[in-house]
């Protein structure tokens, strides 16, 4: 069997709130194979963020283990993880989290900055990857210049640049309009057609249609796979 | 990631939030502005009394009435101040001191006292009566700006005749030329034979406000028997020792020990050092007040600007920066703004000091420039970069959530 792209394994996160342990999750196994196009479904206070920060390593389990290609990620030193943020993972959020005042090349080429790419080729790339996301005439425009679906763009770019193995999109489409969501997923969909391995965190019902499995979660339990 | 890399990304944060770079730099800028300011007006003034002092003449020993110092030479608090009333001091201690000789320069009487001071129907100015010797001129370096002091001649025959100074000239002759005409001191009427430059400064007393007379005469008509000063000029520095020793024994043999005391200028360096010192430790508490000025408008910028800076930090941790890369960031970017906040403070002081130099001569000295300037920047950097440091270390999620 092919070793997937992340595994979890009896993944825990407990959160501590006023001397009451909150189980956020509660033992989660979970494989995403090279390819897939998974959703993750579930009510508000499921849990469903949480795992997804700590599949894209932005948070980490209060026990259980979460392997990347394989590689267990438990004991990584801070640099390691941030390499592995960096090669293997692209982050999409909600709220896009775009450096403000930063043109849209400038922030798809800041992860390529903390790869060490230089300067000529950083600047290629990124303008390469914007236009393949369908901004090439917003290059040089800053975030309070771009329309929600626009600065969405700019951020899968910056999460695409690096050619990670895994991208991850935490309800990407939730501050957008349902026109402009629907390009959104449309774009993913895309890319995962292209070979890349995704997974999206949702609520709606109808973009969780358009991948090709749907995980859902509750009380920080998968509850069918 | 190179450090080139890292500074381009500092000095491009810098430009990207103009008013939080500047308002950072305007802590560092007020502190090294305040505390070079202030500290230069403080030498200033420091500068300024030294020099007073040095006019009042270098070179002399004074021989007061009673007993002043205490066995070990110091000033005593506990004898009080010198007993001019009932000074043993005469005329012929001063022409017998001047028959010294090497290293007795020239040796001159003084009795200073309030005095009334008019012309015809005119208004009444209080002022300060000096009775002189000849000697005082050299001794005490003052001479006329205009017609002559007062000289041997008027000593020996008692005359009255008076040298004014530039105030009272002023005040009570307004725009006429004194010289030849008659004043009245207390109840005699004395000619001016001349006006005294002016001597400056003195600390709230107005020194140029006063008159000079023959001691000889003040002795006649004021019934004044006794000496209250006597100023001895010795003809080098180094032999200022030996002229205390032979003055305390020309007095010696003539006035109890209790009687008189011979000082010197290093005694009363002693009591400008305690001024001085005073005034040191002033410009210490000012230039601790201003950095802490200065200290705090850092702190107050930098602190506000966290919760935006720690949001900053999580999506650079999340697309891949190291802590290492982070910190390097933050700490450009501080020392970037320290030393451009620094050098236009630096810059400013020395311009506004250099103005205010127009009516009162600044010092700029080179520690308050080295503290500022070190301070600030210490200031900025540990309050720019600690927190940085801090959110560096936090899971990415945690300083993306951050408020």
């Amino acid at each position: 069997m092919k070793t997937p792209i992340v595994e979890l394994r009896d993944v825990k996160k407990i959160y501590q709130l006023d001397s009451v342990n909150v189980n956020a999750l509660d033992g989660i196994f979970l494989r995403i194979n090279e390819g897939d196009f998974s959703a993750i479904m579930g009510p508000s206070g499921s849990g469903k963020s949480t795992l997804m920060h700590i599949i894209g390593l932005l948070d980490k389990p209060s026990s259980g283990e979460v392997l990347i290609e394989g590689k267990n990620t438990a004991n990584l030193s801070e640099n390691e993880l941030a390499k592995l943020r960096n090669q293997k993972i692209g982050f999409v959020f909600q709220s896009y989290n775009l450096l403000p005042k930063t043109t849209s090349i400038a922030n798809v080429e800041l992860t390529l900055i903390y790869s060490g790419v230089g300067k000529k080729e950083r600047s290629n790339k990124a303008k390469d990857m914007l236009i393949k996301v369908g901004l090439e005439n917003r290059l040089y425009h800053y975030p309070s210049q771009l329309s929600g679906g626009q600065q969405q763009r700019v951020a899968i770019a910056r999460a695409l640049i690096n050619n990670p193995v895994l991208i991850i999109a935490d309800e990407p489409t939730g501050n957008l309009d349902s026109k402009s969501g629907e390009e959104i997923i449309n774009l993913l969909k895309d890319l995962n057609s292209k070979g890349h391995t995704i997974i999206i965190v949702t609520h709606d019902p109808e973009i969780a249609q358009k991948a090709k499995k749907i995980i859902r979660i509750k009380d920080g339990k998968i509850v069918n796979n | 990631m190179d450090i080139i890399e890292i500074i381009r990304l500092a000095l491009n944060s810098l430009k990207k939030n103009k008013i939080r770079s500047f308002l950072t730099m305007l802590g560092v800028i007020i502190g090294v502005f305040s505390v070079i300011l202030l500290v230069s007006i403080g030498a200033g003034l420091q500068d300024l009394i030294n020099k007073q002092f040095e006019n009042l003449g270098t070179n002399i020993i004074i021989v007061m009435p009673g007993k002043i110092l205490d066995d070990s030479g110091q000033y005593s608090g506990g004898h009080g101040p010198p007993n001019f009333a009932g000074s043993k001091l005469t005329m012929d201690h001063v022409r017998g001191m001047q028959r010294i000789g090497n290293p007795v320069k020239e040796v001159a009487g003084r009795n200073e006292s309030p005095i009334t001071a008019s012309i015809g129907k005119g208004k009444t100015i209080f002022t300060t009566l000096i009775s002189v010797t000849e000697n005082y001129s050299s001794v005490r370096n003052t001479k006329a700006q205009k017609g002559r002091f007062i000289n041997q001649s008027d000593v020996n025959a008692g005359k009255r005749v008076t040298s004014i100074g530039p105030t009272l000239a002023e005040k009570i002759f307004k725009d006429e030329d004194p010289i030849g005409k008659n004043i009245r001191l207390g109840d005699n009427q004395f000619k001016v034979v001349g006006i005294v430059e002016s001597k400056g400064g003195g600390f709230g007393v107005d020194v140029d406000n006063t008159a000079y007379i023959p001691l000889t005469t003040a002795q006649r008509i004021l019934n004044l028997e006794n000496i209250q000063v006597i100023d001895v000029s010795v003809d080098n520095k180094e032999n200022i020792p030996e002229a205390i020793k032979l003055v305390n024994n020309y007095m010696g043999k003539r006035l109890k020990d209790d009687e008189f005391s011979v000082l010197d200028q290093k005694q009363l360096l002693n009591t400008i050092d305690t001024i001085l010192g005073a005034i040191t430790t002033a410009l210490g508490a000012i230039a601790a007040i201003s950095l802490l000025v200065g200290g705090i408008g850092i702190m107050n910028i930098m602190l506000v600007s966290v919760t935006e800076r720690t949001h900053e930090i999580g999506l650079r941790k999340a697309i891949g920066a190291r802590p290492k890369d982070i910190a390097i960031q933050f700490l450009i970017e501080a020392i970037f703004l320290s030393i451009i906040g620094g050098l236009i403070g630096i810059l400013s002081a020395v311009g506004v000091a250099a103005i205010i130099s127009i009516y009162f001569q600044t010092v700029i000295t080179p520690w308050s420039i080295i503290l500022a300037f070190v301070i600030s920047s210490f200031v900025g950097i540990v309050f720019g970069v600690a927190p940085a440091i801090r959110a560096s270390r936090l899971n990415p999620i945690d300083a993306l959530r951050y408020e």
